[in-house]
């Protein structure tokens, strides 16, 4: 995977703007950089079948590369391509009528009388173990994480946005994201120091 | 980032790798690159294939001009022979259209030329 090409979002631009080979090529790089990510991301919309998602990946990737022009080379490149990959995917998930109901609360954050999870607390859990339990933790983690904060585990902690970022692209207030990250952070805590 | 979070991210991202890959088909490609843009590639698959049609192009242009330089000097020495010669390999028939206006009224030469409909002495 080419997780750590860093793309060049204005040259992406200007390739795609530019038409014939350029434009070819920038396509090629924006496929070959996000399809994966894409796909991994797209698996957390469970509303959307299996069968369907190399699909709405492709056409993601479609449309953003179609829509280069509109694309503001001084935001992340990144959260512009999920924000369209999000939409595709949520729309994909809700033709087929199989929306999650956790879409519903999709901008939910902490209930009434629920703290923020305490970050130190989970830092100082993981500090006890290897990187190999550490890896297996948050493998585990992440796979029984519900829809909503597996996704803003991958654009957060994979991508490197910011809360606002991730707030855009789903559609929730960056004080809540802030705090399902640390309630993802607890999570791993709470797989190997005992605490749910 | 903190060591719990570069553990996150490294297992989203062995996930991401695990996800399957295939590369973009032709027909992902041409709608990416938009109907102009798709027509655009399509018509440069190559830099051969620009080199031979900029080739193509020129002697195009070179047999054109030439044609033409001919036709022109023809008419300008009022040369009847160059001129039948250059109206027998139009693609046409005698009695129409540019065969009839450079062979046969050939205006201004003489033998009855000169006028609109004025028939021409025959060819050899």
């Amino acid at each position: 995977m080419e997780e750590e090409v860093i793309v060049d979002a204005r040259a992406l631009r200007e390739d795609a703007l530019s038409g014939g080979e350029r434009a070819a090529r920038a396509f090629g790089r924006l496929w070959s950089v996000y399809y994966r990510r894409l796909s991994a991301y797209a698996a957390s919309f469970r509303g959307l079948p299996r069968g369907e998602r190399e699909d709405a990946v492709a056409e993601a990737l479609v449309s953003a590369f179609s829509r280069l022009e509109s694309y503001d080379p001084g935001r992340p490149l990144s959260s512009w391509v999920y924000a369209i990959a999000h939409n595709r995917f949520a729309d994909e998930a809700r033709r087929a009528r199989r929306l999650s109901p956790v879409e519903v609360e999709a901008a939910a954050g902490p209930r009434e009388g629920e703290g923020p999870p305490d970050g130190a607390h989970a830092e100082a859990i993981v500090s006890r173990l290897s990187d190999a339990e550490l890896e297996a933790a948050c493998a585990a983690a992440i796979a029984e994480l519900p829809e909503l904060d597996r996704r803003v585990a991958a654009l957060s902690f994979l991508e490197g946005l910011d809360s606002a970022e991730v707030g855009r692209v789903l559609g929730m207030a960056p004080g809540t994201v802030r705090w399902r990250i640390h309630r993802i952070r607890a999570r791993v805590a709470g797989r190997v120091g005992g605490r749910p | 980032m903190t060591r719990l979070d570069r553990a996150l991210k490294e297992a989203l991202r062995r996930e991401a790798e695990a996800a399957d890959y295939r590369p973009p088909s032709g027909a992902e490609l041409a709608r990416a690159l938009g109907p102009g843009r798709a027509a655009a590639f399509r018509a440069v698959p190559s830099a051969s294939a620009r080199k031979a049609a900029s080739l193509a192009a020129g002697f195009l242009a070179l047999y054109a001009s030439g044609f033409a330089a001919g036709l022109a000097l023809s008419i300008w020495l009022k040369a009847p022979d160059a001129a039948a010669l250059i109206g027998r390999s139009l693609p046409a028939k005698p009695g129409e259209g540019l065969y009839r206006f450079i062979v046969e009224l050939r205006p201004g030469w003489p033998g009855g030329a000169g006028r609109r409909g004025a028939s021409a002495p025959p060819l050899e």
